[in-house]
């Protein structure tokens, strides 16, 4: 019986650097989520929950994107579909003008869509 | 110099972070840039000496996948090292400790060379042969983060105010000897030191903390005692288990081999 790996590092590439420019994405995230609240007249503890929502979103995608990345190669339907929800996640938290997550957003994209397009190779067990 | 002033919402303190960049980026995140460079030429320099273990290659690509999940419980412990040996951040909430606390590079190792012993003994790993074609690559990753921390401004050495050739030094620059030991010893991993290269590293990285610490001019923490920091303590350790292990492996061991031939 014979699996299917991916040959390209693309996806591992693309998780890696977007998962770290996500980090400050999220926390930027986080920050302008609470301003943006704040600003709206909510009080100071529903604009701190707000933040602290979008920069939960921010840390998953990266974690997300960074885990699914690594399998580029060993497991690549189960990579692109790890990294393309990343880039949904790191979406979400581009509503707060958040220069980082589009960066993110960009790389998380274009290792999912490799992870699928890439050539693949006959393992045999 | 800067400072970087950090209020926590819930709690009136503030945290006065002090910095010294070799050039000011102001907010970029040049340390996370330079630790995902690291990272990459890490992974490249791996599969560089991956070609001297004799195992399946689909078998030295899917290590890359136990690397990595060891590399971010290594970041977890390296965030949450920071929690208790900085009693300033202890009250904070959760989101703020992991924000603001930082990492400290011993806890992070120690995390790293755990996961990954425990992965690749589960995953049937010949883990002694790779660990030791992995090694270089942390000496790498290392020297990238120190850069990091060169360019970030963290992680900087104390007040010395001396001149060499005009040239003024205003702090002791440990973070510059630092990015040149660990620059001298991947290269010594590369070309001469070939074998038992966790134990070398571990022996002479810890040799070499123990005394750069007394020049740094950071905060420090606090593990066991006011008299050392802590990154000096665990030094300590890892020599002492270190040396018993190795008097051990002299003493005990070399007799039986001498046995059996």
């Amino acid at each position: 019986m014979s699996k299917k790996r991916g040959t390209s590092i693309v996806p591992m590439l693309m998780g890696i650097i977007g998962a770290v420019m996500q980090l400050p994405g999220a926390l930027c995230a986080g920050a302008c989520a609470a301003g943006l609240d704040s600003m709206s007249g909510k009080g100071s503890s529903a604009a701190q929950g707000t933040g602290n929502t979008f920069m939960a979103i921010g840390l998953i995608s990266a974690l997300i994107g960074f885990v699914c990345g690594l399998f580029g190669k060993k497991s690549p339907v189960f990579a692109g579909i790890g990294l393309l929800l990343a880039s949904v996640l790191a979406g979400i938290t581009l509503v707060t003008f958040n220069f980082f997550s589009l960066i993110a957003l960009i790389l998380f994209l274009i290792g999912g869509i490799m992870a699928f397009a890439q050539k693949k190779e006959e393992l045999q067990a | 110099m800067y400072l970087r002033r950090i209020k926590c919402p819930s709690q009136i303190q503030i945290f006065m972070i002090e910095l010294h960049p070799l050039i000011n980026l102001g907010t970029f995140p040049i340390f996370n840039l330079l630790v995902a460079i690291g990272l990459i030429c890490s992974i490249i320099l791996y599969y560089y000496n991956s070609h001297n273990i004799d195992d399946r290659n689909y078998k030295k690509e899917d290590i890359i996948i136990y690397l990595g999940l060891s590399f971010l419980v290594g970041i977890f412990f390296s965030n949450i090292g920071n929690w208790y040996i900085f009693p300033e951040y202890t009250n904070l909430p959760l989101f703020q400790k992991i924000k603001h606390a930082g990492y400290t590079f011993y806890f992070g190792l120690i995390g790293f060379i755990v996961s990954i012993l425990i992965l690749m003994k589960l995953a049937g790993y010949a883990y002694n042969i790779y660990l030791n074609e992995i090694v270089p690559s942390i000496t790498m990753f290392h020297l990238f983060g120190r850069i990091g921390c060169l360019l970030g401004g963290c992680c900087y050495g104390n007040l010395c105010d001396f001149s060499i050739m005009s040239f003024h030094i205003h702090r002791f620059p440990v973070r510059e000897f630092e990015i040149l030991y660990l620059l001298i010893l991947t290269i010594l991993f590369q070309t001469i030191l070939k074998k038992n290269r966790l134990i070398i590293y571990l022996l002479f990285y810890s040799l070499f903390r123990f005394f750069i610490e007394f020049k740094r001019g950071d905060a420090r923490g606090h593990l066991f005692s006011n008299i050392l920091s802590p990154s000096q303590e665990i030094s300590l350790i890892i020599i002492v288990f270190l040396l018993i292990y190795l008097i051990f492996k002299i003493i005990f061991l070399k007799p039986n081999t001498l046995k059996a031939t």
